[in-house]
């Protein structure tokens, strides 16, 4: 009796996607209702809605997603994979996309492309429970992510909020430990938005600097995720007057101004072993941060 | 060298690419046009020449709105640091040159062979106004690896 009555449910659900479709024939609702159908198991009807749907809207990156999580329901994995790579084409920055590759390269045994995957779909939504605790479930639990046995409200990050490792009554002591090793000059902690959290690096009439460091990095992380090409540790960029190095730290960005004619590669490794011995302290391994 | 992939018949551009991957540690050696597209490569390992020379053009982009931003002078070196690869970009007159390492492999050699090499292929760009990748001949002058005075101004495309 439950069983007829959610049918009723949803055929009446249906029905009003059906009437809106009809009035509206460009309507990106196609998706959504394509995504209904796939999600009570009704594939067949889902791939004609999100055909047609395409073909009238090709440039819609979520239609694909949809096409792609059907497809991949149907059991053609490779051609879900199409589907999800077309997505990204479209939409380079579309979470749902990298998420849904993420999985099927963990799927597959692709830990690596997985991984990348999974990031990038954070980077571009850091409210994804689904991927934190796909993340949480990949790395292990002392990852420094929090899983998404929390609800929504708890998983979304409050300013002050940082990774299990770095503590926000741990960000002056740790600029100024990077503010000790040979040859840096300054040293500013910003947070996945640009906002600033300790140090000093630009001054505070150029927040557009942060905004552009942010930038560089998800803009790095981006290509190396196309390129297949690992995931990121850090930017470094010398100019004939200054050098600064990005380095990327879970959701925060770790900016550090070098002297120019210095060796690259001391300062480096210097400010590598300092965040391995941090990473040791907070998880008790001496992992790179950002893997 | 296991494996190796020219883009070009230019033989001074090869002979600049094979000097950067004598370099431990290096895996290829790429030159790009401004907008990403491959004028030579040398490569020891298989990997997609095409992207991989486009990506030392987007490194040099990145880091160059970056310093705009930062209101700072156009970027010369570049050192993107992946899980995977070192990717070391320098600025040149005929657009990036790239070379790609191994992970672990010393930042500082790459650089200064880096800037030996760059200092070469302006030298060649120079030396044979409005030449291509298939004419530009080889430079005899070129300073010691060592010498880390060797950039200079108009070397570095600004």
């Amino acid at each position: 009796m439950d069983e007829l009555e959610a049918t009723t449910v949803r055929q009446s659900d249906f029905d009003e996607y059906r009437r809106l479709l009809a009035r509206d024939p460009n309507s990106l609702r196609f998706a959504e209702y394509a995504e209904r159908l796939r999600q009570v198991g009704m594939l067949k009807e889902a791939k004609a809605i999100c055909e047609e749907g395409l073909a009238r809207r090709p440039a819609y990156a979520t239609g694909y997603v949809v096409m792609g999580s059907i497809l991949h329901d149907s059991g053609q994995t490779e051609k879900a994979e199409m589907a999800w790579a077309q997505a990204l084409r479209l939409d380079p920055g579309h979470p749902q996309a990298h998420f849904r590759l993420g999985e099927l390269f963990l799927d597959r045994g692709e830990h690596e492309k997985g991984m990348a995957a999974l990031e990038a779909a954070l980077l571009y939504n850091p409210d994804f429970p689904e991927v934190r605790a796909k993340l949480v479930e990949a790395r292990g639990p002392d990852c420094g992510l929090r899983s998404t046995t929390t609800s929504s409200e708890e998983t979304r990050r409050k300013p002050g909020e940082r990774p299990a490792w770095l503590t926000a009554d741990q960000y002056d002591s740790f600029i100024r430990s990077v503010l000790e090793l040979p040859n840096v000059e300054a040293v500013e902690l910003i947070d996945d938005d640009g906002t600033h959290l300790a140090g000093a690096l630009f001054d505070t009439s150029t927040s557009s600097a942060r905004k552009a460091a942010v930038q560089l990095v998800a803009d790095a992380r981006a290509m190396l995720f196309r390129l297949g090409a690992g995931r990121l540790r850090s930017i470094f960029v010398r100019t004939p007057t200054t050098a600064a190095r990005c380095v990327p730290l879970g959701d925060l960005i770790l900016l550090v101004a070098v002297i120019n004619q210095s060796s690259a590669g001391e300062t480096d490794r210097c400010i590598e072993q300092l965040l391995d011995r941090e990473m040791a302290v907070e998880t008790g391994d001496g992992g790179h941060l950002d893997e | 060298m296991n494996e190796s992939d020219t883009a070009t018949n230019g033989a001074g551009l090869s002979t600049a690419l094979d000097t950067l991957l004598q370099t431990s540690g290096s895996l290829a050696g790429m030159l790009s046009s401004e907008d990403g597209f491959p004028l030579a490569t040398r490569t020891k390992v298989p990997l997609d020449r095409d992207c991989f020379a486009a990506a030392g053009a987007i490194i040099g982009q990145l880091a160059r709105r970056f310093v705009a931003a930062a209101e700072s002078e156009a970027p010369d070196l570049v050192v993107l640091e992946s899980s995977k690869y070192k990717f070391v970009v320098q600025s040149v007159s005929l657009g990036y040159l790239m070379l790609i390492a191994e992970p672990t492999a010393e930042t500082e050699p790459i650089v200064s062979v880096l800037q030996m090499t760059s200092k070469q292929i302006a030298c060649m760009a120079s030396d044979t106004p409005g030449a291509t990748d298939t004419d530009i001949m080889p430079c005899n002058h070129i300073d010691s690896p060592t010498d880390r005075s060797a950039r200079e101004p108009g070397e570095v495309r600004q």
